[in-house]
């Protein structure tokens, strides 16, 4: 995709949405990544979105977006169909005030019969785009990742001096969903 | 064609004489004009179901019983890791699926049927060392799913025991009204898994898939030795 005139993070680094699109409204965010061939059970990976408050919490268990709860009870962060692995579309106009940050999250989902980790999983990314597709901003997750992460948060939109930003943050969890889940106030 | 100048238009309503002092004006005729269409900026979507209040999530370990017998799994508790059955006691668990796109099949160790089909090369509902694990990462590819026990030893009861991926738990008790006992009944009711304890003896699975209204579409493939 077109992705020349768009901006590469590194961990830890972030930009101002406002200098990447001229009125921050809906953008996309799209993840992805590969899995290395096996013949066993195959790693689940599942994007989520956690919608914080000032605090760093969920907002409540209903603020976790991810498959089987696929917006948030304003509808602002919800799951779409579109490109890439999995998307996920934010009215950034339209995130209540009391939203401080949308924290993008993605487990293995932890089932008995394994590998619940990312030991497999190669060329991690999110992205995100405006409504026409357009990449603005991507962090392709360095290096790989061992067994012992069962958990990635990928990185974050959030407020700062009333304008939104976005981090990329690419720090692993091996406490799983449940330790991120923990974290972050909601109960799973 | 003459025009008069001085003759009323009736058909043309605003050229209608003004109505002379101290008379009721005849109302309007209203029109039910269509409302003009305006030009909406909004995005198109559907109606907003109406909004219900969040599931009460299974917390530490519900029992189920003929008086209290459903549960609701919450949105997380639904879709997330592994979710299993287990006889507590010397009887054995099987199964009955089915599958959103209409697949059924039935699970039972007596049969040496043990798997389902497969997403991310995992079967749906599968036996493994004595449970029945359902995979939750793929929940919308199940829409209902039987949980039977077998194996009953006199009029003995035997606990079914659900376990989630949390380690909350729910249970039910059965006597051994028939070689088999429908135990627990599970419905996938829009991405919530809703629990009910049943409780019919039957002679086997085959007829109590008959007697739930499963027909049996699916088999494994056979496995080469």
């Amino acid at each position: 995709m077109a992705s020349t005139g768009s901006i590469k993070l590194q961990r830890g680094g972030n930009a101002a949405l406002s200098e990447l699109m001229p009125i921050v409204g809906t953008v996309v965010v799209g993840f992805g990544w590969r899995l290395i061939e096996s013949n066993g059970p195959v790693t689940e990976l599942v994007p989520s979105a956690v919608v914080c408050n000032a605090q760093g919490r969920a907002l409540s268990d209903e603020h976790l977006v991810f498959f089987n709860q696929l917006a948030s009870p304003d509808g602002t962060v919800k799951y779409v169909d579109g490109g890439d692995e999995e998307q996920l579309e934010l009215d950034l106009s339209s995130v209540p005030d009391n939203v401080d940050k949308i924290v993008f999250v993605v487990y293995a989902d932890p089932d008995l019969r394994k590998p619940g980790n990312f030991s497999s999983v190669r060329s991690a990314y999110f992205r995100l785009a405006d409504r026409s597709g357009t990449e603005l901003v991507r962090y392709d997750i360095e290096g790989g990742s061992g067994t012992e992460v069962t958990a990635m948060i990928f990185g974050e939109v959030y407020r700062h001096r009333g304008a939104w930003k976005v981090r990329a943050v690419g720090q692993g969890y091996s406490t799983g969903l449940k330790g991120v889940a923990n974290d972050f106030g909601v109960a799973i | 064609m003459a025009f008069s100048r001085t003759a009323s238009r009736a058909d043309i309503t605003y050229l209608r004489r003004r109505p002379k002092v101290g008379e009721t004006p005849r109302p309007a005729k209203q029109e039910s004009a269509p409302e003009p269409a305006r030009l909406s900026l909004k995005r198109p979507g559907a109606p907003k179901p109406p909004e219900l209040p969040p599931v009460k999530r299974v917390l530490g370990r519900v029992l189920l019983t003929a008086d209290v017998p459903t549960v609701t799994l919450d949105r997380r508790q639904s879709a997330i890791g592994s979710l299993t059955f287990e006889v507590a006691g010397p009887g054995a668990v099987a199964a009955i699926w089915e599958l959103t796109d209409g697949t059924t099949g039935i699970i039972d160790e007596a049969e040496q049927v043990r798997t389902s089909p497969e997403f991310g090369r995992r079967p749906i509902v599968e036996l493994h060392r004595g449970r029945i694990i359902v995979g939750l990462r793929h929940v919308k590819e199940l829409r209902r799913l039987l949980i039977l026990m077998n194996g009953f030893r006199g009029n003995d009861p035997q606990r079914l025991l659900a376990t989630l991926h949390d380690d909350s738990t729910f249970e039910s008790s059965h006597v051994g009204t028939g070689p088999y006992v429908a135990a627990l009944a599970i419905y996938n009711v829009d991405g919530e898994l809703v629990v009910r304890r049943e409780g019919e003896g039957v002679d086997s699975a085959e007829s109590l898939a008959g007697a739930y209204g499963f027909t049996r579409t699916w088999l494994p493939p056979v496995q080469r030795s």
